[in-house]
């Protein structure tokens, strides 16, 4: 699934959420959610996966300095899930990465204002790889959510789409 | 039998229908009330959908009903359901045969933080998705504000049916 957004946003913070749900299980299933400057490719990534095994991983990644985080949430393959990522200007670029009630953040080790007005769904930043997952909805805010609001994000998801 | 009101609840008004043909008698009538009451307007048909001034006012609770004797052609007819403890159908009846009536769109149920949503995407709303022999050419925010996933290259274009909401 490869969805390119348009207009394109203007947005320096930002959060992004999905229900996404692996199509089959395969090691290459994968959701992706590309957030970024279109001209400098700075910004996030985040990337759902199996990891091996009956469990979902999330890595978000700051495109430029490169900064990897990975977690696994425990979740089923076969459901669908809740993923996330956000990015705040204004908390030092700190990046969030979720899977349902499972969090992470990072801070980058080089810190750059950015304006992220081009998004990718379903693939990587410049459609190299494609993902097999499906996804049922998206929900782009403005701003970098704090922890509660991301909170009551995945419960409205959860809820709408039976996540449990 | 035309639903005017379709398992709606409370407050919610029909979109205004517009006769057709010679003059009519019309019957608006309900089931499955739960004690509500349904309002019923009728207006000139020199009015409009955007202009509706009701000539005629009246109403119904429980398994009553509201007939018109005289629907001069393209009268306008609207329903408003008030007071109703559970979800119910309201139905018009135009000379006695069935016709067809558009129900209202369901309101949109916006993900919380609202006023930050910059954009929204679900694929559950079929009405939102443009798509060609199966595959999706773009997705739009349901809030008319223009946004839309869009992807013109065919080999990447998402499928459409695949999976179901909650499936």
């Amino acid at each position: 699934m490869v969805l390119n957004l348009s207009p394109e946003l203007s947005n320096e913070e930002i959060s992004v959420f999905a229900a996404v749900k692996d199509s089959d299980a395969a090691a290459s299933t994968r959701a992706y959610f590309d957030v970024f400057d279109n001209s400098t490719g700075i910004g996030l990534s985040l990337t759902v996966s199996d990891s091996g095994g009956p469990t979902e991983s999330a890595s978000i990644r700051d495109h430029r300095p490169t900064v990897i985080q990975n977690f696994v949430d425990g979740g089923n393959l076969s459901d669908w899930n809740i993923a996330g990522g956000t990015r705040s200007k204004l908390d030092s670029h700190r990046l969030v990465s979720r899977i349902n009630t499972f969090e992470s953040t990072v801070l980058p080790p080089a810190f750059s204002d950015v304006l992220m007005n081009r998004m990718t769904i379903g693939s990587s930043r410049l459609e190299s790889i494609v993902s097999a997952s499906n996804i049922g909805e998206i929900v782009v805010y403005n701003k970098a959510l704090s922890l509660s609001e991301r909170d009551s994000v995945v419960q409205y998801l959860s809820n709408k789409w039976s996540i449990t | 039998m035309a639903i005017l009101l379709d398992n709606v609840s409370v407050d919610t008004i029909s979109e205004t229908f517009k006769v057709r043909g010679s003059s009519h008698v019309a019957v608006i009538r309900g089931d499955d009330f739960g004690g509500g009451t349904v309002s019923v307007e009728v207006a000139s048909p020199n009015d409009s959908i955007g202009r509706f001034s009701a000539l005629v006012d009246g109403s119904f609770t429980e398994s009553g009903q509201y007939k018109i004797d005289y629907l001069p052609s393209g009268s306008l007819i609207r329903a408003q359901l008030i007071g109703s403890t559970s979800p119910v159908n309201v139905f018009v009846d135009i000379d006695g045969v069935s016709s067809i009536l558009n129900p209202p769109a369901p309101p949109l149920i916006l993900p919380p933080f609202s006023s930050s949503l910059d954009s929204w995407f679900d694929a559950s709303n079929l009405g939102t998705i443009t798509s060609s022999g199966g595959l999706v050419s773009a997705l739009a925010d349901p809030r008319s504000n223009s946004r839309v996933m869009v992807q013109s290259n065919n080999s990447l274009k998402p499928q459409i049916g695949i999976e179901t909401q909650n499936g």
